[in-house]
């Protein structure tokens, strides 16, 4: 182990969180669970961009990453306040009674 | 050589604090496992020469994201929501599923070689012009049209927020 850390490290690191995430994402009933789940996949994302970002010496990776934070904070804001508008008709967060648009 | 032990340390501590993360059916504990969870990842993105992705990491999303799921977890009624059986029924279908393309992903990376252009940012550049100016020179130069549809996402989502929030306007 001498020299720079290897891409395949943060690569295999990133591909694990992302497996964690989509178990939660499929797994987990609660919906504000669900969407932690997704942001754990988002930073997922995100290192796998800063790894390539440092292996191919180039800082358009890290500037995609500013976009995925962007996203990832309009998402969270939108998302919660669908929660609490949910919550408002129907108390509780269940994802499997998040059906008031079927008929 | 140290670098390496504390990547190691910072990536078994990211992937406990997700599992945990995942696992709790405490939605406050939950969101304190994020908290861990994303500061971790900003050790990781420091050790990766991403200074700047690494304080906005703490800032943005353990700071600001994070508040805003304590906020709204606190708002609802955590105790009720906590009798709700938790684990969906086709559960073990779903992480066998995830597991194995995990697997398989895993398989590929750690085998895969990684070939492409290189840019001009090298370490030692970076190491001597600093990390923020060099991505500040970038975003504003030839990402600046998609840095200024960014503002305009978030103005969109902080209407959207208030609106679908809001009992009655």
């Amino acid at each position: 182990m001498s020299g720079p850390i290897p891409l395949q490290w943060p690569l295999c690191l990133s591909a694990l969180l992302f497996t964690l995430g989509m178990v939660g994402v499929l797994t987990r009933r609660n919906m504000i669970q669900v969407f932690m789940s997704l942001e754990l996949m988002l930073n997922a994302v995100n290192l796998n961009l800063v790894a390539f970002s440092r292996h191919l010496e180039s800082l358009t990776g890290q500037v995609f990453v500013l976009f995925v934070f962007t996203v990832a904070a309009a998402e969270a804001a939108v998302g919660l306040a669908i929660i609490i508008a949910f919550y408002r008709n129907k108390p509780t967060l269940n994802v499997d009674e998040f059906n008031l648009l079927k008929w | 050589m140290a670098e390496h032990l504390f990547f190691l340390y910072f990536a078994v501590a990211a992937l406990g604090c997700g599992a945990a993360m995942v696992t709790r059916s405490n939605l406050l504990h939950a969101a304190l496992w994020m908290l861990a969870f994303f500061v971790h990842m900003a050790g990781i993105f420091l050790l990766l020469n991403a200074e700047f992705i690494a304080a906005l990491q703490v800032m943005v999303y353990a700071g600001a994201i994070l508040i805003l799921y304590l906020f709204v977890i606190m708002l609802l009624d955590v105790r009720e929501l906590a009798k709700v059986r938790q684990r969906h029924a086709s559960a073990t279908v779903a992480s066998l599923i995830a597991g194995v393309m995990g697997a398989i992903l895993v398989v590929t990376l750690a085998r895969g070689t990684f070939a492409g252009t290189h840019g001009s940012a090298t370490a030692a550049l970076l190491a001597s012009q600093g990390n923020v100016e060099s991505v500040a020179g970038v975003l504003f130069t030839t990402y600046l049209l998609p840095f200024e549809v960014a503002s305009l996402i978030l103005l969109v989502a902080m209407v959207g927020a208030i609106l679908l929030a809001k009992r009655r306007l």
